[in-house]
């Protein structure tokens, strides 16, 4: 019983931290609120057996991305939000997009749960998620393992060619 | 599994009431006599010229991109290492060509010149 | 989980944590004393014989020193900060295992892990938690609207995010070998041989990022006081710099815990003296060492540092985990 409490308390907190992420009017406690969120999910992910992915939430997440972009926020020196209408035509499209993305995860939520009950992706038993996602990653989803690092390096050339432009 | 991760949410609750308690107490308890200058920011015993939100370079911006790539480079190297024994060469032939391909991209950061602090 | 259950980890927690904050208080001293030898002076002399007592008169200090909050200071981050440094440094320890499965010299009935909890990811969450502590120095240094403050700490950031890559790749060439990424597991493994012997660069790339992940000399160039006024933490003062302080040489201990487990065989060791000695004896060596590199180098440039971390440190770290790959293939 209590890891489903432990459950509603963490994706709770994340919530309201997410929440506190779109409303907070200075960018450095949007970012904070968003660091929190990441956070708050690492720990679900441990409820839920995955702890790899949690370690690896945190150590990407946290410790990479939300350093980049605490970062920017920091050297910008981006001023705080002012108070804004409610409606406005870009928040309309926001909107749009964020429900767009939750119909995505919640497709691919419904598609893995039914891969895993017909016995498409077999967890060995007592494997740990380490082990498990090794296994897939090396030998079904090579193809996609491989497209990463091409997608990592597309990355590390835009982020060279948008600061060396800076620099001159 | 789980259980296994009881101790460090005791622990961390743990910590976290340390850290507050000892900083509440330690703001409690020390003597409070502020001055104007007491209250000015330290900067060298000069009196500060404005802020400190200034716009900085952006070369710390690069740095911090070019970690996120071999972080998640390094994400994807755990699980090899720790499967190595059991795949064998061809795992071995998997992650070179991995690394390769973003190696290449050190060399061109590299070569444009990026990676100097000037 | 049962309540004795409970109160056994609570035990745990406890011991470990005063053990902790004793080594990292005495740490402070064996710093000063160390340091002052290397330089021909005596170090604190006063406090107790030979400034036994020194860094308890320290601490009573800090803790009732004027809490100084500048009126620029972004309040709600000045606070939050110190605790953010520390808590993840804390929490490391809650994987470290101090030595093998022991019954402490026949107290107890059953044998018990010498380690608060063992995960099977061990140094995953070892890397997950050092992660975290960039933002106390982040949000310390942006917090105190101090200039020299906002540059140390975004230098600071820089620094660790630039060395986390090396210190996370040094790693690799021990999990390769031990396929595991389980302390005590990787301990057991060294049974024959230290894996200091297997991987030397390895090992050599291991310190080195960690004097850097700690920015100690010859990489404390976020606090070098002679430009930056000590820094990220330059405004702060009573405990919340005491809390810097604390975590700063909790990582130092850290580290070296986990120097000696990966590298130096943890706790194995011949049988004259227990397991727990020897671990500390390899601790304490590593923690010395560490101190004699502040006693030895002078401060590297800031861009000597950003140049020595891409372009030497990280392309060695996997020219080491491929020859360490390739050696282990041709081996089986």
């Amino acid at each position: 019983m209590m890891p489903v409490y432990l459950a509603y308390l963490f994706s709770g907190l994340a919530v309201i931290l997410a929440l506190s992420t779109i409303l907070q009017k200075n960018p450095v406690y949007s970012a904070a609120s968003l660091i929190g969120v990441m956070i708050m999910l690492a720990c679900d992910y441990v409820l839920l057996g995955a702890d790899f992915i949690a370690a690896i939430q945190i150590i990407v997440y946290v410790g990479a991305i939300m350093v980049l972009f605490v970062f920017v926020i920091m050297l910008l020196n981006i001023e705080q939000a002012k108070r804004e209408k409610l409606f406005i035509p870009r928040r309309v499209v926001g909107v749009l997009l964020g429900l767009a993305i939750f119909l995505k995860l919640s497709i691919v939520g419904y598609t893995a749960k039914v891969m895993l009950s017909k016995g498409y992706l077999k967890i060995p038993k007592g494997a740990d998620s380490t082990t498990a996602i090794g296994k897939y990653l090396f030998s079904n989803y090579l193809l996609p393992f491989e497209v990463a690092s091409i997608v990592l390096l597309v990355g590390l050339i835009g982020a060279v060619v948008l600061g060396r432009r800076e620099a001159k | 599994m789980l259980a296994s991760y009881v101790p460090i949410l005791i622990f961390a609750i743990i910590a976290i009431l340390f850290a507050s308690v000892t900083l509440f107490m330690s703001n409690l308890i020390g003597q409070k006599r502020p001055s104007e200058d007491k209250l000015m920011p330290y900067e060298c015993g000069n009196i500060p010229v404005g802020t400190a939100r200034e716009r900085f370079p952006i070369r710390f911006y690069i740095f911090a991109m070019l970690f996120i790539v071999f972080d998640v480079e390094v994400a994807f190297m755990f699980p090899w290492a720790v499967l190595f024994k059991k795949l064998g060469i061809l795992g071995f032939v998997e992650m070179v060509v991995f690394v390769l391909i973003l190696l290449l991209g050190l060399l061109y950061v590299w070569g444009k010149g990026a990676l100097e602090w000037e | 989980m049962s309540f004795a259950g409970l109160v056994f980890i609570l035990i745990k927690i406890v011991v470990v944590f005063a053990l902790l904050m004793l080594t990292v208080a005495y740490l402070t001293l064996l710093e000063r004393k160390v340091l002052a030898h290397m330089q021909v002076r005596v170090g604190p002399m006063f406090a107790g014989p030979h400034g036994i007592l020194q860094p308890i008169a320290d601490g009573i200090k800090l803790f009732f020193k004027e809490d100084i909050v500048t009126k620029q200071a972004d309040k709600f981050f000045y606070f939050l900060s110190p605790a953010l440094s520390i808590v993840p440094v804390l929490l490391i320890f809650a994987v470290i295992p101090f030595g093998d499965k022991s019954d402490i010299f026949g107290l107890l009935k059953e044998p018990i892990d010498l380690r608060i909890t063992g995960l099977r990811i061990d140094i995953l969450f070892i890397f997950a938690m050092s992660g975290l502590a960039t933002y106390g120095v982040v949000f310390g240094g942006w917090s105190q609207n101090n200039k020299y403050a906002l540059i140390g700490g975004l230098r600071e950031a820089a620094q660790l995010i630039s060395y986390e890559v090396a210190f996370t790749l040094s790693v690799f060439g021990v999990v390769l070998i031990a396929g595991s990424l389980q302390l005590d597991k990787i301990v057991a493994m060294q049974k024959d041989m230290w894996f200091i012997v297997y991987q030397p660069v390895g090992f050599l790339i291991f310190l080195t990022a960690a004097v850097a992940e700690l920015k100690r000399t010859p990489f404390d160039l976020p606090e070098a006081e002679s430009e930056l006024v000590a820094g990220f933490h330059a405004d702060y003062s009573s405990m919340k710099f005491a809390m810097f302080f604390m975590a700063e040489y909790a990582s130092i201990v850290a580290c070296s815990c986990l120097g000696t487990i990966l590298f130096l065989g943890g706790w194995l060791g011949p049988s004259f003296l227990p397991p727990f000695v020897w671990y500390m004896i390899k601790v304490f060596i590593l923690i010395f060492v560490i101190i004699w590199l502040r006693g030895t180098y002078p401060r590297l440039r800031y861009d000597q540092l950003m140049k020595f971390g891409w372009k030497f440190l990280i392309p060695l770290s996997f020219v080491n985990i491929f020859v360490t790959a390739i050696v282990i293939l041709l081996v089986r």
